[in-house]
């Protein structure tokens, strides 16, 4: 069967991800270890309990923050 | 309003040195006992502050009071329990800070912390009192800083600088309210168990 996906973006950047993907599979995916950084989907901070709960849309926008200084 | 917890243990953040925050290893401090955590981040935009504070505040809430080391107004922002302010803000009165947010000052005299008694305290974060990674260049003032303090202030000290297992107990027999660190837990091979053996420490019969 063929996989669907849709359209977001990362960091203001498009992207296309397999649709039915929570954000923790997606950073997964991504290889980025969800204790180090602050998600905001749409604008709004993620829970980290909600992580593995939130699912995507298509034309979410995701924002991925890395708690360090500077970038 | 959270309160404010005795003895008290506080984390602060530095990730121009430890890196970036593990939000894993600061819920684990909490669970070994700290009651404060300071965001402490100079380098961090104002959007990074909002983001990385409203994480902490859902670590901490209802287990650890979240202080957030800068603007007043941010720190109102981000629903901060309270702003900790630096020695260079002492013209900062109470009345010029967001109603309901706890004032910390960082202090290094009897002369300053005198100053912060008089514009409005909740509590004094005192240094540097060993030497410290964090700041190499200061002689340290030793334990008297403290013992000083306490003879003229009712505000609440912590002290910082340089402390860790060893030294902790001998800052509160000083006279402190409790201690501020950064390397002790963050550089802790198992940061958990340092912060449960800091906080034994600050039980001093």
């Amino acid at each position: 069967m063929e996989t669907k996906t849709i359209n977001i973006k990362i960091n203001g950047k498009n992207k296309q991800i397999n649709s039915c993907m929570t954000i923790a599979e997606l950073m997964t995916k991504l290889d980025i270890n969800i204790k180090l950084i602050a998600i905001a989907l749409n604008g709004v901070v993620i829970r980290r309990l909600d992580l593995d709960k939130v699912q995507i849309y298509p034309k979410d926008e995701i924002e991925i923050v890395r708690a360090v200084g500077g970038g | 309003m959270e309160t404010f917890a005795n003895p008290c243990l506080t984390l602060l953040t530095d990730s121009t040195r430890y890196g970036e925050l593990d939000f894993d290893l600061i819920e684990g401090a909490i669970e070994g006992g700290v009651d404060m955590i300071q965001l402490r981040e100079p380098a961090f935009t104002e959007s990074k502050v909002i983001k990385t504070g409203n994480l902490i505040k859902e670590i901490t809430k209802n287990k650890a009071l979240f202080i957030f080391n800068g603007n007043p107004k941010i720190a109102h922002k981000i629903n901060a329990d309270g702003v900790q302010l630096p020695e260079s803000r002492i013209d900062t009165v109470a009345a010029d800070i967001p109603k309901g947010l706890l004032i910390g000052r960082s202090i290094h005299s009897k002369t300053t912390a005198l100053k912060s008694e008089k514009a409005g305290t909740d509590f004094l974060i005192a240094g540097t009192l060993f030497k410290s990674n964090s700041h190499l260049e200061i002689d340290p003032s030793g334990l008297s800083l403290i013992s000083t303090l306490c003879k003229v202030l009712r505000t609440p000290i912590l002290g910082i600088g340089g402390i860790n297992a060893d030294n902790a107990e001998s800052v509160i027999k000083a006279g402190a309210h409790g201690i501020a660190v950064i390397s002790s837990i963050w550089s802790a091979s198992n940061p958990k168990d340092a912060a449960k053996t800091l906080k034994q420490k600050l039980v001093v019969n």
